[in-house]
């Protein structure tokens, strides 16, 4: 008899608990079968009307039916909490292919970029980093360096006044001189930096950028210079670059050469860029002249020198394939965003 | 330079192209910067095509040649029978048709009623050689084979010549000339050099024709060399004088001048000629007087002075030294006798005299280059023989010559291995003298030393590296071996501190969304008006350039901010809304005197339209938050700032100002034409960079934090900055952080107030801080709040 009402009260709890479709139901079940008051708690309670034999019988059956219907409540309570969580995933689902304004990461300029893979093939080699003033006496910037007082170099229209004595240094050659009297050999420098000259146009422009080379050892030659230059280039283009030297002029190197690498364009064979010669001009060097040596208190007997000096722009120009030297002080950001 | 081959296989035999050439000449040290041909100097003539030949109605000799000049126009002229016949294409010369400078006397005209507007051309009537013409003699009417009429003629006849444009290097004074070349060229290729015809015989003249001599400024003038030609023709150059001034882009005037210019290309050496009776038989190379004036030959008048060299008579003025002749004392018509100048003039005051006066000539761009000793002499024996060979004058006996003694020539004594230490090759003792004797270097040899003499003519050359220079240009520079270095030593490289924490910086600040930028170290001295900056402000104190490229780039810059709004501005003009820039610059001042440096201090600016105040302030403070600089934050009214959204920083340690940063006022971006907010922001770079330390490791705590918020309201003028200080003063050993997350005004505040709320936290490294620790740090706080007027909320 009285099984056959826990058995009912037990097949409506689950018939209730299958239909139950949110939780907030679940617990009025759980109030309505298993709360103190609940139907199977109350039959519980009725266990004192029950004859000592009966009890442990009811006792079983109560319990095998709180059981049942807690199983069933725990299993539909995970069912509906699954589904919760299914439903807050699409709920949440985004559209990928939108995108919002991002912080962009900034950039070097093109032309630090150039400057620092310079600086790091030659401190590689074992240069030091050495810089100096912008605004010079002219004895550093000519005199020191050998350039005689009616040399065409120093007139107005190639260099920048500021007094007879104080110039814009036209080269950063300038900061050889202080590091000679400076420091004792052997050197091995190089000096990066702003250098000026009264020039305006595609390829020109007042305010540019070297970087200058010097080594002074007890014995370097033109063919270790060929080594450095060749070192370098092999680097800063590629492994098959290939070095020549032309003879040229410079008041504080004899002998002086200019440098040609060969083109990286076209690997020689000839293009624009190297307007057809297979070899593109890319800097100045020679031996230190030995007047210079004297000037800064070395014996030319005892030390050598060779000194190198590169364009920055140049080379930017070259390696990033710039027309117009002005578009590298453009500053617009387009140009910018390009060299991240 | 330009070098027409023609004229420079006088003194070298060319075996080879033009282009083999240019590739010997950059091989040793001469640039060719153009190789192209020199055409025949032929105007208005064309080739023609003859259409028609009929009888002159009238003249029974003549006949009416009708031709076409292109499709449309068809022409007449009139000429004698059996010239060509129908359908030849032949050189015909219209009215004003010239060839080499003269000028063809064929004028249009009507001959019985036919009009006669062009003529029929032999080879002779343009002045051509046999081998010049398509034709078999130049005496026949010129016939073209295959070409449409109307094509020039001078686009169909062999061309002159070719000329080499060839670049000469500062130190080759001596090569500035055809017969210079001439001497490279020789040595380069082998081929023996030819000399100079310098043969004329004197003459006796009239004794009164006299000339004397002063050089009183020789120190303008090392060298003066005068001498009398007499009785001398004026007339036309011939053809081969004409055609080689051509070739160098010069035209002929007459035989006197030619000469001179001639001989400029030739030997390199200047010339001048002045009529003898203008001279008076004297002649001064003196300093002008102040106040001294000259007609040039351009018919401008001069005014002198103390820094300008004349060659002058007892009078006057006769020429501008080195830059250009006087109008009245030069070659004219009625000239008789003449005299050559010769002369070494100082490069520096030519070049000084021609920029001060504005006049600029071949001789005076010849004299900027430096001109040797031994030119004058040259030069003057070279003029001299081109009359003789020619028949237009008597050159008298003897010459002027303003140097005493002859100096000595420069010897270089050396051992072989010297020239081995520079080169890093070794070359061989008798291709040593083989090279030095084809650069006419004499060279002897005594035991181990080497002694070379130098000639007149390279005066760059002076000590054992010029040699080392001159045997490798010959040698070939592509025999320097590329083998590795040897001799070296291990050397340290590395970049310098300074470098280093500077690219630490530029890395901050790019991953914060900057750009690098790069702006001219010189500007206007009107951006102090530009930017609001008071007079008498320090920074107002700039260094001029003398010699600026333009008003515009006149001072070195005392403030970064004129080149950053530059760039914004470029930006936002072309669109580019947003930007965010910095730059590492320097800035300039005067020095202490003129015989100090100048003082450049290292900056960095920053500049952006992508932020509001306390964005770009977050830049700021990020940089300060990783180089460990403790700065405080001041109020401030920069010049060219918003006066409410300015601020001084100041080192906390030092009390310095070390910068500044904010909103540029819009009557500063609006000169700029920029129409968006802009922030800057200017830093001491040297400090920043100063600040960083070694980094030593600090061990972070096992024991967990504790946060405590709060609101106070305090009135509108506290700024948060000093809630800060007080909190940080007051709240003790354990307060780790403050952080301000809210400022409000508005309905629930009592206006004229507002109220901030904060973030604390407190922790201890050695142990978990109890409640009651972390109470007794808050209620400090509050008192300290309290002392300055805020209330709790």
């Amino acid at each position: 008899m009285i099984s056959e009402t826990i058995d009912g009260i037990v097949l409506r709890c689950i018939e209730e608990t299958t239909c139950a479709d949110d939780m907030q139901k679940i617990n009025v079940i759980k109030v309505k079968y298993l709360g103190k008051n609940g139907e199977i708690t109350s039959v519980l309670k009725s266990i004192k009307d029950a004859t000592p034999e009966e009890r442990p019988k009811i006792g079983k059956l109560v319990n095998d039916a709180r059981e049942k219907v807690e199983l069933a409540l725990s299993k539909r309570e995970n069912e509906i909490k699954e589904q919760i969580k299914k439903d807050k995933l699409i709920s949440e689902s985004l559209d990928v292919t939108l995108s919002k304004k991002r912080t962009e990461t900034g950039g070097l300029n093109p032309l630090s970029i150039i400057k620092n893979d310079i600086l790091d093939i030659f401190i590689g080699m074992g240069f030091e980093v050495k810089d100096g003033p912008e605004i010079e006496f002219e004895y550093y910037n000519f005199t020191a360096l050998n350039i005689p007082k009616d040399h065409p170099s120093r007139n107005s229209s190639d260099t920048f006044y500021i007094s007879d004595d104080l110039l814009l240094r036209t080269q950063t050659s300038a900061v050889q001189v202080h590091v000679m009297k400076t420091q004792k050999p052997p050197i091995r420098i190089v000096c990066p930096g702003k250098v000026y000259r009264p020039d305006d146009d595609a390829t020109h422009s007042p305010m540019f950028q070297q970087i200058e080379g010097l080594v002074i050892d007890k014995r370097v030659t033109l063919s270790d210079l060929k080594s450095i230059l060749d070192e370098f280039a092999k680097s800063f283009f590629s492994a098959s670059t290939k070095v020549r030297f032309r003879p040229s002029h410079f008041p504080f190197t004899e002998p002086s050469v200019e440098v040609d690498l060969s083109c990286n364009k076209c690997g020689g064979a000839g293009c624009n860029l190297c307007k057809r010669t297979g070899w593109i001009e890319l800097l100045g060097a020679g031996v230190v002249h030995p007047n210079v040596l004297i000037e800064c208190g070395l014996d030319p007997n005892e030390y050598k020198g060779i000194a190198f000096g590169i364009g920055v722009e140049r080379a930017a120009m070259i390696k990033f394939g710039v027309h117009d030297m002005r578009l590298l002080f453009d500053n617009d950001i387009r140009i910018l965003k390009q060299f991240r | 330079m330009l070098i027409p081959i023609k004229w420079l296989s006088e003194f070298v035999e060319i075996k080879l192209t033009p282009e083999e050439l240019g590739e010997k000449l950059v091989s040793c040290g001469f640039e060719v910067e153009d190789i192209k041909p020199v055409k025949k100097c032929i105007q208005n003539v064309y080739a023609c095509k003859i259409t028609n030949i009929t009888s002159h109605p009238e003249l029974p000799s003549k006949m009416v040649y009708s031709f076409s000049r292109d499709q449309e126009r068809t022409f007449t002229l009139v000429a004698d029978a059996n010239l060509c016949g129908t359908g030849d294409i032949v050189a015909v010369a219209f009215e004003k048709a010239s060839c080499t400078e003269y000028v063809l006397d064929f004028v249009p005209s009507n001959i019985g009623g036919i009009l006669n507007c062009a003529k029929i051309c032999t080879g002779k009537d343009l002045r051509l050689d046999d081998a010049e013409c398509p034709t078999q003699s130049a005496n026949d009417v010129l016939k073209f084979i295959n070409v449409v009429t109307g094509t020039d003629v001078k686009d169909l006849l062999p061309n002159d010549d070719i000329v080499l444009d060839v670049g000469i290097t500062a130190n080759r004074t001596d090569a500035n000339s055809i017969y210079g070349i001439a001497r490279e060229v020789a040595a380069v290729t082998g081929c023996k050099l030819k000399p100079l015809d310098l043969s004329y015989r004197e003459f006796a003249i009239d004794a009164s024709k006299t000339l004397t001599l002063s050089n009183e400024a020789p120190d303008l003038c090392k060298r003066y060399m005068a001498k009398i030609v007499a009785n001398v023709k004026i007339e036309r150059s011939p053809k081969l004088i004409i055609e080689r001034l051509n070739a160098v882009g010069l035209k002929a005037i007459n035989n006197i001048v030619d000469v001179t210019n001639y001989v400029l290309y030739e030997i390199g050496q200047p010339m001048h000629a002045f009529d003898l009776a203008a001279t008076g038989g004297n002649i001064v190379v003196r300093r002008a007087t102040d106040g001294e004036k000259i007609t040039a030959l351009d018919d401008s008048e001069y005014d002198l002075g103390e820094s300008n060299l004349v060659i002058a008579n007892a009078n006057e003025p006769m020429a501008i030294a080195g830059v250009m002749g006087g109008k009245f004392h030069s070659i004219t018509d009625d000239t008789v006798d003449i005299v050559f100048e010769s002369a070494g003039f100082a490069r520096d005051n030519v070049r000084n005299t021609s920029k001060a006066l504005g006049l600029r000539s071949d001789s005076s761009a010849r004299f900027e280059k430096g001109i040797d000793v031994y030119s004058q002499q040259i030069g003057l024996e070279r003029a001299t023989a081109l009359m003789f060979k020619y028949g237009w004058g008597k050159p008298a006996k003897g010459c002027l010559d303003s140097r005493e003694m002859p100096s000595e020539r420069v010897k270089i004594v050396f051992e072989n291995s010297e020239i081995t230490n520079i080169l890093g090759l070794e070359i061989p003792k008798a291709t040593i003298k083989k090279l030095l004797n084809s650069l006419e270097f004499e060279v002897s040899v005594v035991g181990r030393k080497t002694i070379v003499t130098v000639p007149y003519h390279r005066e760059d050359v002076t000590c054992v590296n010029d040699i080392a220079e001159e045997l490798i240009r010959l040698y070939g520079y592509d025999k320097i071996p590329d083998a590795p270095i040897e001799t070296w030593r291990l050397a340290k490289g590395c970049r310098s501190d300074a470098l280093k924490a500077t690219d630490k910086l530029k890395n901050v600040l790019i991953a914060k969304g900057c750009f690098e930028i790069l702006t001219y170290s010189f500007t206007s001295p009107k951006v102090f008006d530009k930017l609001n900056i008071a007079e008498g402000d320090v920074l107002r104190n700039a260094i001029r350039i003398q010699n600026p490229l333009g008003e515009d780039l006149s001072i070195m810059r005392t403030v970064l901010v004129d080149g950053a709004l530059k760039a914004i501005s470029n930006n936002t003009q072309r669109g580019n809304k947003e930007c965010r820039f910095f730059e590492i610059a320097k800035t300039y001042a005067p020095g202490v005197s003129d015989k100090d440096y100048p003082i450049e201090k290292s900056r960095l600016a920053i500049v952006s339209t992508s932020d509001d105040f306390y964005t770009f302030k977050a830049i700021i403070e990020e940089v300060f938050s990783v180089f460990n600089v403790k700065a405080r934050f001041v109020r401030d009214a920069t010049a060219y700032m918003h006066p409410g959204r300015s601020s001084a920083i100041f080192d906390t340690v030092s009390g310095c100002k070390i910068g500044s940063f904010g909103e540029v006022s819009a009557d500063v971006t609006n000169k700029y034409e920029i129409d968006r907010r802009v922030y800057f922001a200017q830093l001491d770079l040297e400090h920043i960079l100063s600040c960083i330390s070694p980094i030593i490791f600090d061990p972070i705590s096992k024991y967990p934090a504790s946060e405590r918020d709060f609101a106070v309201v305090v009135k509108n003028d506290i700024e948060v900055g000093t809630i800060i200080d007080v909190v940080k003063d007051t709240g003790g050993e354990f307060l780790t952080n403050v952080e301000v997350f809210d400022v409000y005004t508005g309905s629930q505040i009592e206006s004229g107030y507002k109220s901030v709320a904060f973030n604390m936290t407190f922790r201890s490294i050695t142990r978990t801080l109890t409640d009651e620790e972390v109470n007794i740090a808050m209620s400090a706080i509050l008192d300290g709040l309290t002392r300055i007027g805020a209330v709790l909320r």
